[in-house]
Formats: structure tokens, sequence, C-alpha cells
């Protein structure tokens, strides 16, 4: 898939010189992004760089103050919230997004929100709809036991699971996931982080992902874009990553605007 | 420098002034024989006699079962209407429905209406509904369900401005409007803080409904009301321990609630 049809196919995801500033004084310098289809993509950098910011804005969750995203040949600003949206790009965060008191098939099926009107969804909280969707989406992430259980009582890994189910349900084109495994053990974190990868590669999903580990995202992903302060400061194929460049990135010493090593791959 | 101090320690500031209004209050109180007047020994007696030996005649068990019943029947059927006022203006009032300019209106409108209804006592509503349609049971239901109502709602409001926005966001990235959210998000969420808010303002309820009696609607209150004017302490007390009994059950059946909707 990469690569290849990127003169046929709009990228996934285009952004064009955003910038956006917060009261605190971080702010996301004039940035540029290209990420075609079906790539996967590693987010790394030091706290604070910005990684949750521009992940949100590509999900469309937050405006950049000026510049550009495209989403899919689509301006950002011109798709709406609901179907439009959600249909492209789909998001997990590291924890809190499913709502505790509901049973977990709920949250679940919660990925088809934007298919059904109000009534569909409404029926669905006692007789649930599309039940076989979620019914599969529990069997790919092993978690088929507890489809009535109350999401509350679930571990944070099951949470984790449950999240990915609703993704699995909702098959937006794109995944974003903001810190999807800091939660977890590493035994754990590997398991979803080989679940979240091979399913994006099944079904032919873009796949963004900000880790913490830079050895998880080198393991399991083919694109590195580090983040510091606010900049790109490298953006690689994986193979071309190494340790010194990483050991760069997170050193504190070194100066805040330290040069960008490469820009566009 | 002096803004400061005040910003860093309001806590401290309005805890020190509280407790010196409370202190002073108390030096306002006249403590001599006034607060208790001179016959008041006398009847205070009397009625702790009657405390240990209530009247449990069949007539009186029977009226204070149907008075109890009546009590319950107003609290729980003004309580109702009032569920049903607190969730549609709540929900306007929490201002989850409307994005954009009107919505600040719209919260702010609603959050008025609510004021309004709980600004002015039972009591009161009641007074001013027996002027206008005379005493009946529905008298007595809107009398409690419009303050109760408007507390309620209020509450709801709150609860559901203060449910976390994670949860909303995800739903929302999934393609869920403003009414989905509403079921899928913020009324499960807020459902269990409410359900026992809900239970406590019943027991609440009954109480307004037993005062609310005083002014002839019948039920526990009017009862307690009658028998104390014949001075039949015994039968006072009866009532007042049909009063408590119903209390208790309330509590009984809301840690029932309480237990299947917490998780
Ligand atoms: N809504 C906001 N208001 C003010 N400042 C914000 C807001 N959101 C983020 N920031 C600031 O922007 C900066 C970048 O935050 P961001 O969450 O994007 O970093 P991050 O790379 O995700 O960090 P981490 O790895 O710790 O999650 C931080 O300094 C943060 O304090
Ligand atoms: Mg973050």
């Amino acid at each position: 898939m990469n690569g290849v049809k990127k003169n046929t196919v709009a990228p996934m995801f285009q952004l064009n010189n955003i910038t956006k500033s917060f009261g605190g004084g971080f702010s996301l310098s004039p940035l540029s992004l290209v990420i075609q289809k079906g790539e996967t993509v590693a987010l790394v950098g030091p706290s604070g760089s910005g990684k949750t910011t521009l992940l949100n804005i590509m999900a469309n969750i937050i405006r950049p103050d000026s510049g550009q995203v495209i989403i899919d040949g689509v301006p950002a600003q011109k798709l709406r919230p609901g179907r439009e949206l959600s249909r492209r790009v789909g998001m997990v965060h590291q924890q809190f997004d499913l709502v505790d008191q509901l049973p977990v098939i709920h949250n679940v099926l919660a990925g088809r929100l934007g298919e059904w009107g109000l009534g569909r969804s409404l029926l669905s909280l006692f007789i649930p709809q599309d039940k076989h969707l979620a019914v599969h989406a529990l069997e790919r992430v092993g978690l088929s036991a507890k489809i009535y259980q109350r999401t509350a009582y679930l571990s944070g890994g099951e949470q984790q699971r449950v999240a990915l189910a609703r993704l699995l349900v909702q098959r937006p084109a794109a995944i974003l996931a903001d810190e999807p495994v800091s939660s977890l053990d590493p035994a754990r974190a590997e398991d979803l982080l080989r679940m979240l990868v091979g399913f994006a590669r099944e079904d032919e999903q873009t796949l963004v992902a900000s880790l913490h580990s830079v050895d998880y995202a080198r393991r399991y992903f083919s694109r590195l874009i580090a983040l510091r302060d606010g900049a790109v400061y490298f953006d690689l194929p994986v193979s071309a990553v190494d340790d010194g460049t990483l050991a760069r990135l997170y050193d504190l010493g070194e100066d805040a605007n330290g040069e960008a090593i490469c820009q566009n791959p | 420098m002096a803004r400061q101090f005040v910003k860093t320690h309001d806590r401290a500031i309005l805890t020190v002034i509280l407790v010196a209004a409370f202190a002073w209050s108390l030096s306002a109180v006249p403590w001599d024989s006034t607060v208790i007047h001179a016959g008041g020994k006398a009847a205070i007696l009397q009625m702790l006699k009657a405390m240990v030996r209530p009247d449990l005649s069949p007539e009186t068990l029977k009226l204070a079962l149907v008075s109890s019943w009546r009590t319950l029947a107003y609290a729980v059927a003004g309580m109702s209407l009032a569920i049903a006022i607190a969730l549609v203006f709540g929900v306007l009032a929490a201002g989850i429905l409307v994005t954009g300019r009107g919505r600040l209106a719209v919260m702010g409108f609603f959050r008025g209406v609510l004021g309004f209804m709980r600004a002015i006592h039972e009591l009161v509503w009641a007074w001013l509904f027996v002027a206008a349609t005379g005493l009946s049971p529905l008298t007595a239901v809107f009398a409690l369900a419009i303050p109760y109502g408007g507390t309620l709602g209020r509450i709801l409001a709150d609860m559901l401005n203060d449910v976390p926005p994670e949860p909303i966001r995800a739903l929302r990235a999934s393609g869920a409007g403003k009414l989905q959210l509403l079921f899928y998000g913020y009324l499960p969420m807020a459902m269990a803080d409410m359900t026992s808010y809900i239970m406590y303002r019943l027991e609440c309820a009954i109480r307004s409904a037993t005062i609310m009696s005083f002014v002839g609607l019948g039920g526990l209150g009017y009862q307690i009301h009658l028998s104390l004017q014949d001075l039949h302490y015994n039968q006072v007390w009866t009532f007042i321990f049909f009063l408590t009994a119903l209390v208790m059950l309330v509590d009984l059946w809301s840690n029932q609630l309480r237990r299947g909707l917490v998780p």
C-alpha cells in the first residue's frame, strides 16, 4: 500500500504550516506533514512536545490557529462532526474514553452512532442493534466473555481493548491513538500494539500512534515522526532511525531549538 | 500584596468569618428562662410520657396507615412530576443540546426558570394553588413538584456539566450527535449520582408533604395537627412513628437501588 498510490490517491492527512499556541507559552510552530493511506506512523518525543495536540488537530477535535488540515482530500473545517468525520478518523486515548456505567456491548456499539439515527440508537440500548458487529469485534480483541459486563468492572487493559473493539465497529479510514499503551504492563502493551497494528494492516487503515517507548515505535511501526518543542525534530522511515538521533531527541541538556534533522523523508 | 494574601487564603478567611458569625449568633440568644416558656416544662413532660405509650388502638393505627399512604402518594407523585420537569429543564439548562451563539442564552434562560421555581417554598406554592384552585390532591402534587423540579433540575444540570469530558469527546469522535451523546454519555454517567440524590430528595418530599398537609390537604401532617389541637399526645406519637417508619423505608429502598447502580 505504502507509497505506491501516492499519485493517484489523496493522502490520508496533509498538514500545511499549521500553528497552535496555548496561553502557557507552548506553541506548535509552523508544521507540515503528509501521511499516506495505509501508513503506520509512530509519533514520539519528550513529554509536552505537542504529540497530543497534533493528534487532536488531526482528529479535528481542536482547530489549529492557522494553516490547513486536509483529511482524505477534504479540508478539515468542511468535515461536519458526525458520520462524515467518523468514517474517516477514529481516535483512542490513553484512558477514560469509555462510558463506565454502560455494559461493554453498548460501548462497542457506540462505534455505530455515526451511522444510526436517534431512534435506532435508543432502541439499541434495549435491544442491541447490529449485534453481530459487536460480537465479532469483541472476538477479535479476545473479550467475547465480557460482552454484558458493566465496563467499569473491567481492568485497564480490558477497557483499552473495548475501545479498540469500538474502533473495529466504527471502521474509520484512519486510526489515531494517543499513548494507547502507557497504562498497560509490558506484556499487555505488546499485545495491544500487535492487535492495533495488525488490525490496521488487515483493514487497510492508516494508523498514527503517539508512544513514549521508542522501542515499541521501532518494532511495530514503519515510520517515525519525532516532535520536540512543537516542531518536527525528525521524520524518518524506521530503518533510518539510529540510536544517536534518538538519544538527542530526549536529551534534556541540548539546546531547546535544536536543528530539525529531516523534515521530509 | 493584600490581594495575593486573600487569594491564597480565601478558604481560611471564609471559615474564620463563618465561625465568627456563628459565635455572634450564640450571644444573640437570650440565655435565660425565656428560651423555654413557663408552662412549657409541664407540656414537654407530658409529651415525653406519651412517647412511650403511643396510641395503638385499631382505629388510630388504621388512620395512621391511610394517612401515611396518602403522604407517600403525594410525595411520590410530586417527585415523579419533579423528575420529568428536571429532565427537560435540567438538560436544557446544562446547555448540552445547543452549541454556538444561542447556547449561553438558552442556558441562562432555563437556569433562570429553575431558579424561580425553587426560590419559592413549596408551602407558598401550596397557598398560591389553594387560593387559585381550592383544596385538591393535585394542588399538593403541583406545589411539591415545582420547587422540587427546580432543585432537581439545577442539580441535574450541574451533574451533566461535571461529567468527565473524555468519554463524551470519544463518543463524538465516533459520530454521535447531541441527543445520542445525551443518551449514551451524559445520562448514563450522571444516573448513579442522580438516583441517590433523587432518593434523598424523596425523603425531603415526604417531610414536605407532611408539613403541607397542615394546610389542610390531608395526610400525616394533618392528623398530627388535629391530635395536637386536641392534646392527644399519644396519638401524635403514633403518627410521628409512622412518619419515621416511612422515611426509614425510603432510606432502605434507596440503599437497595444504589447498590444496583454504583459501579
Ligand atoms: N488546552 C490547553 N490549554 C493550555 N495549554 C495546553 C492545552 N493543551 C496542551 N497544552 C500545553 O501544550 C503543551 C503540549 O501538550 P501536549 O499534550 O500536546 O504534549 P504531549 O507531547 O502529548 O505530552 P505528553 O507526552 O506528556 O502527553 C504542553 O505544555 C501543555 O501544557
Ligand atoms: Mg499527550
